[in-house]
């Protein structure tokens, strides 16, 4: 003969064993809010009701407020009320079912913070022009990182990039991108920020929609990109942040300027300025000649004049001299970085390039290095000068 | 609602390391003494100086643009608090 509570003990013990944890999908209904904040509510479906609680803790961590009538897929352990004897079930986690759901939940949660004035135009900071770092959140899994990486690379590779790897989907991930956030932000010497992942469903990028996230942005004194690429939804990050870009290439246009473009207009810059002074100096050389004509008399003032004409040319030629080596420099880097970018992936691949060390000709059949001619070998790394020693045609 | 981002965009910059002209700011110098070059108010000497000006302006610029590799940092955060190491993805150039 069992007493009740010893029943009830069993029943809980073997519903706990047997069961474990559980997901369960359902509807909610008859939801009720207790004053501590722990929400108690049915979990039904066309013909059967399942008691469910949920505690202020596990509350806390809901990125959605439930409702009646709304389906969800929850997660916990089943457990006898012992007062009552009623099967209740314990619920860990709960999330909105179906597109439909996750879309109210996010209208709902965009209105709030909307009303809040969170996505405000007067919130948001100007981009800065030039970054010393950039600080990205994202995953270091993903195509993401490498398509933003590249973008740098292309555009403009004369910075720092800092990474905090954080996952960017499935539970909790917001967390660690509000972490990475904080950290990133913390940090004086990033200017500029960016929240980075692929596409996805509604569902894939909900942790993007985290009102904490949102906050965490929102916050931020450190300017914050949103680059969580989707073409026709956009997330709640997108709103709070300073800029969205719908890729991660376009984010690296965001944050930093073209390099090559930059160049061309510093070197353009430099040519009016030589043209300038140019103009300059030929207008004193033709003031200086007239004089010369209708004077007879001040010739030391002239000489003077002479003297003075000639150090300030000198003075320009040198400059210009340089101005122009630069150029010449800077074509000849660019070339090499060209020269750089496909024979030399090539070359990382182990496939090596033969030149004629003579006349530099790249060294295509046997016969175009003869025993005795001297050869360079370009590696992915390095180079190596040899001599043939004998040349055989297949 | 929490308090947010004192004032307007100051750009994260407390002071720290910064004896070069910010980039932007050398450009706009550089644009402006392009201008005033070309506004023909100065005089050839004047016209000279601010023509080396120019010229080590751009330099001090095209050295910022040029300068080498993206290097990229991985920020973690252990027991021993933060740090940074270099990063290498590898790359599908």
């Amino acid at each position: 003969m069992l007493g009740v509570s010893e029943l009830v003990e069993l029943l809980r013990g073997t519903l706990r064993d047997v069961f474990g944890e559980i997901r369960v999908e359902g509807e909610i209904a008859s939801l009720f809010r207790s004053r501590p904040g722990h929400l108690y509510f049915d979990l039904k479906d066309e013909f059967s009701l399942l008691r469910a609680v949920m505690f202020r803790s596990a509350v806390a961590e809901l990125g959605f407020e439930p409702q009646d009538g709304m389906l969800v897929q929850a997660r916990g352990r089943l457990d006898v009320y012992a007062d009552r004897g009623a099967l209740q079930m314990v619920l860990s986690d709960l999330r909105p079912c179906g597109e439909g759901a996750l879309r109210a939940a996010f209208e709902k949660l965009k209105a709030r913070l909307g009303a809040e004035g969170l996505f405000d135009a007067e919130h948001k900071q100007p981009l800065p022009f030039l970054p010393r770092r950039i600080g990205i959140v994202t995953s270091t899994q993903g195509a993401v990182i490498h398509d933003f990486l590249r973008a740098l690379r292309r555009r403009f590779p004369a910075v720092e990039v800092v990474v905090w790897d954080a996952r960017v989907q499935g539970e909790g991930a917001w967390r660690e991108i509000v972490r990475g956030l904080h950290l990133l932000d913390a940090d004086p010497t990033i200017d500029v920020i960016v929240l980075a992942r692929g596409g996805g469903s509604l569902e894939d990028l909900w942790n993007f929609n985290r009102e904490e996230l949102v906050r965490a942005v929102f916050d931020a004194t450190t300017p914050v990109v949103s680059a969580v690429g989707h073409e026709t939804d956009w997330v709640l990050t997108d709103l709070v942040a300073d800029a969205r870009a719908a890729t991660p290439t376009a984010a690296a246009a965001l944050v930093v300027p073209d390099a090559a473009q930059l160049l061309q207009r510093i070197d353009e810059l430099e040519l009016r300025m030589l043209a300038r002074v140019q103009g300059l100096l030929r207008e004193l050389a033709h003031r200086l000649e007239a004089l010369r004509r209708a004077l007879v008399h001040p010739a030391r003032r002239l000489r003077e004049s002479a003297l003075l004409l000639r150090e300030l040319r000198q003075r320009l030629t040198a400059s210009a001299l340089r101005v122009r080596e630069r150029a010449a420099a800077r074509l000849a880097g660019l070339a090499g970085r060209l020269d750089a970018l496909s024979p030399l992936a090539v070359l990382a691949r182990g496939f090596s390039l033969t030149l004629r060390e003579s006349d530099g000709a790249i060294v295509r059949a046997a016969g175009q290095a003869p025993p005795g001619e001297a050869i360079l070998v370009r590696l992915a790394r390095g180079r190596l000068r040899a001599t043939v020693r004998e040349s055989l045609e297949d | 609602m929490t308090g947010r981002r004192a004032g307007t965009n100051a750009p994260t910059d407390p002071g720290a390391d910064r004896a070069e002209p910010r980039f932007e700011d050398a450009l706009a110098k550089l644009e402006a003494l392009v201008h005033r070059l070309e506004s023909g108010e100065l005089d050839l000497e004047q016209a000279l100086g601010t023509f080396e000006e120019g010229v080590s302006l751009a330099k001090l610029c095209s050295v910022r643009l040029e300068a080498a590799e993206l290097r990229i940092r991985k920020l973690e955060e252990g027991a021993g608090g933060l740090t940074e190491r270099a990063l290498d993805l590898e790359d599908d150039e």
